[in-house]
């Protein structure tokens, strides 16, 4: 009897029960771009900056002040760029290439914000901006990616572009991009 | 025996019936919506776990039911429950076996109602599509902006497994069965056969593209704005407004193609730094619900079960006539009408005929697996497993009879889209939307100066019309 019963209550539990799913390997197996893989890319832009004698023989050691601005998503993922920025400062702060200016005055930064809406090319915003905190560079970066979807699997190529640029001349005195193709191991059909 | 016979009825009777009914929420939730009542605390109905077999879908519903209702913030989080799921679907996904067991035997013994929904291309598409606006009601572009890329992706995910699709359909379509099928049911999928062989694929949607291209020109990206435009303009090459974008833009892009365009006569419209602009955005009706056909397949050892398969009947709704007046200061009016953009139910027709030979086949393979239980069940019910085999035969039977199809779908899209585009040399203060010359509503809140441009959001469910301004762009 209760070998019958088992089967009738199976079959009420089974109505309804759908599929859940486990990630086989976040890190790896995912085409989304990962926490680990933003750190990395952070940290091969950050560490290719910091090391560049040609660079840094050009700020010529007396600690120039630098404006980070932001870094904008390109992308088609809504990805914390901000919390990208800080990992960048962090690098930059501890290799005292530049004296980071701290964006803390109210005034200065509601006048940012006309900037920032005034619909600047970046590179003039990043001037306007770095003008208008008296850096003698600024930073700022684009993070991008090409979707492309080759036989059944789907391929996302991320692009993160780091400018550093003189605010008297004008001129991109730093730039270096890292990358990170993310393949998806589902077929799919 | 009269006991366990009891139990095998009650445990299929359990198995079909344990599942809520998608259609009767969401009829609920419809006519909530056309008299204006919806309430969180109906709503609650569809916030069901993620191991529902209704997740994905529910999800979808509410984020659209929320836009609705102009509370961009719910929107964004149910839009990005359904996006996030999608997502998981993408990945290499390991099914857990105890689930894979429940659901396959669910599914074996019920219907498609008992897998997994997981959606098509043109909702995903959708998803992220209202997601985007959601962003822009609150002021932020740049995110609007990523789920407007984001949607272009899954649209160029659509057009890279359309072919494929399409064919694995033709091959299913022509290949030989064991089995014949009663004249209605051959009548529904020679339909969408013929559905499948005359249109245009279920994902392009001109009303994405062109919507689409014209925030990413508010965002200053005038190269992705005028690919948007081109596409909408290949999806559907009459309609007025996209003509006249694509050759606005055309003009400051790219030359060659410009004068491609100028040599058909299209009448050109100034640069909107001269202009105050307002695009009107009306969303009709919603998409009418998948019904269900039963009739009879046949194998040949004589057996016959019955069979439910899922389809759309034509739509006996056309669209609207929407004229919309926009007023000056001094109260002189132009007016404008609509055009139709996009017929969301007809890519869902398309997408149901470009899955229908998969879905035959699982239908005809289902029944078949419960014929050979009765038919177990029969033989074992002779000898001393009598109880077992009067069990499963009655299991068998019962399922058979109660076999019903998947007429699940993404209900609370609109029926047709339909939209126009408001040039005026003067600001525009006051706008009046006319639907069929016998309903009416006015947006007396709306000042768009010269250089500025607004997004107006009309949604039209029959019986009440809600209506919201998405975006404002500051002066240029």
């Amino acid at each position: 009897m209760r070998k019958y019963l088992s089967i009738a209550l199976l079959l009420f539990l089974s109505a309804c029960g759908g599929t859940s799913y486990q990630a086989v390997d976040k890190n790896t197996a995912s085409s989304m771009f990962s926490a680990i893989d933003q750190k990395m890319l952070v940290e091969t832009l950050a560490s290719k900056l910091v090391n560049d004698q040609s660079f840094k023989a050009e700020l010529g050691g007396d600690k120039p002040t630098l404006l980070i601005d932001t870094i904008k998503n390109k992308t088609s993922e809504h990805i914390d760029t901000e919390s990208m920025t800080d990992t960048l400062k962090v690098s930059i702060v501890k290799s005292r290439l530049f004296s980071i200016i701290n964006r803390e005055k109210m005034d200065i930064l509601a006048k940012e914000n006309a900037i920032a809406q005034s619909g600047l090319a970046d590179s003039q915003r990043a001037t306007e901006l770095g003008r208008l905190w008296g850096a003698k560079y600024v930073m700022y970066g684009n993070f991008s990616s090409i979707v492309n979807f080759v036989g059944s699997q789907k391929q996302t190529y991320y692009k993160f572009t780091l400018i550093v640029q003189n605010i008297e001349t004008g001129e991109e005195v730093w730039i270096d991009e890292a990358e990170i193709n993310k393949v998806s191991k589902k077929g799919m059909f | 025996m009269r006991v366990l016979f009891k139990l095998g009825l009650l445990g299929v009777f359990l198995l079909l019936a344990a599942c809520s009914s998608h259609h009767a929420i969401l009829d609920g939730e419809i006519a909530r919506l056309q008299s204006n009542t919806v309430a969180e605390k109906n709503l609650k109905k569809l916030e069901v776990s993620e191991s529902s077999n209704d997740y994905l879908l529910f999800m979808q519903e509410l984020a659209r039911i929320y836009f609705i209702t102009d509370d961009a913030s719910n929107s964004l989080l149910y839009g990005k429950k359904a996006t996030d799921y999608y997502n998981m679907l993408d990945e290499k996904a390991v099914l857990a076996a105890s689930k894979v067991g429940s659901s396959l035997l669910a599914s074996s013994f019920g219907s498609d109602n008992n897998l997994d929904y997981t959606g098509s291309d043109y909702e995903r598409a959708f998803d992220y599509f209202y997601s985007s606006l959601n962003y822009l009601k609150k002021g932020d572009i740049n995110s609007a902006m990523i789920d407007i890329r984001a949607s272009s992706d899954i649209q160029k995910l659509a057009v890279a497994r359309r072919e494929a699709r399409i064919a694995a359909a033709h091959e299913k379509i022509n290949s030989k069965s064991n089995y014949n099928l009663s004249g209605d049911i051959k009548g529904i999928i020679d339909q969408n056969a013929k559905i499948l062989s005359d249109t245009q694929s279920s994902f392009l949607n001109a009303y994405i593209y062109y919507i689409s291209g014209n925030i990413r020109e508010l965002a200053g990206d005038l190269n992705g704005a005028l690919v948007d435009y081109k596409l909408a303009l290949s999806v559907n090459p009459t309609n007025l407004y996209i003509l006249q974008d694509v050759l606005r833009l055309a003009k400051i892009m790219d030359v060659s193609y410009y004068q491609s365009l100028a040599l058909n006569n299209v009448k050109e419209i100034a640069d909107y730094k001269q202009k105050a602009t307002v695009i009107v955005v009306y969303e009709q009706g919603f998409v009418p619900a998948k019904q269900e056909i039963r009739g009879t397949v046949w194998l040949f050892d004589g057996s016959f079960y019955t069979i439910a398969l899922p389809y759309y009947p034509e739509s006996k709704i056309n669209p609207a006539r929407v004229i919309v007046d926009s007023f000056n200061a001094r109260g002189e009016v132009q007016s404008a009408k609509m055009e139709v953009i996009a017929d969301i139910y007809k890519m869902a027709r398309n997408d149901l005929a470009e899955n229908y030979p998969f879905i035959v086949a699982r239908q005809v393979s289902r029944v078949i697996s419960k014929g050979v239980m009765q038919s177990v069940g029969k033989s074992l019910a002779d000898d001393k497993n009598g109880g077992l085999g009067l069990l499963m035969y009655s299991a068998g039977a019962m399922a058979s009879v109660l076999e019903t199809a998947d007429i699940r779908s993404f209900r609370v899209l609109p029926h047709y889209v339909l939209l126009t585009k408001i040039n005026s040399f003067d600001s525009i203060n006051k706008l009046k939307i006319s639907v069929d010359s016998n309903r009416s509503i006015e947006i007396g809140d709306i000042s768009v100066k010269l250089g500025e441009t607004a997004i107006v959001y009309v949604v039209d469910t029959g019986n009440y019309i809600y209506y919201k301004v998405i975006y404002k762009s500051r002066k240029q």
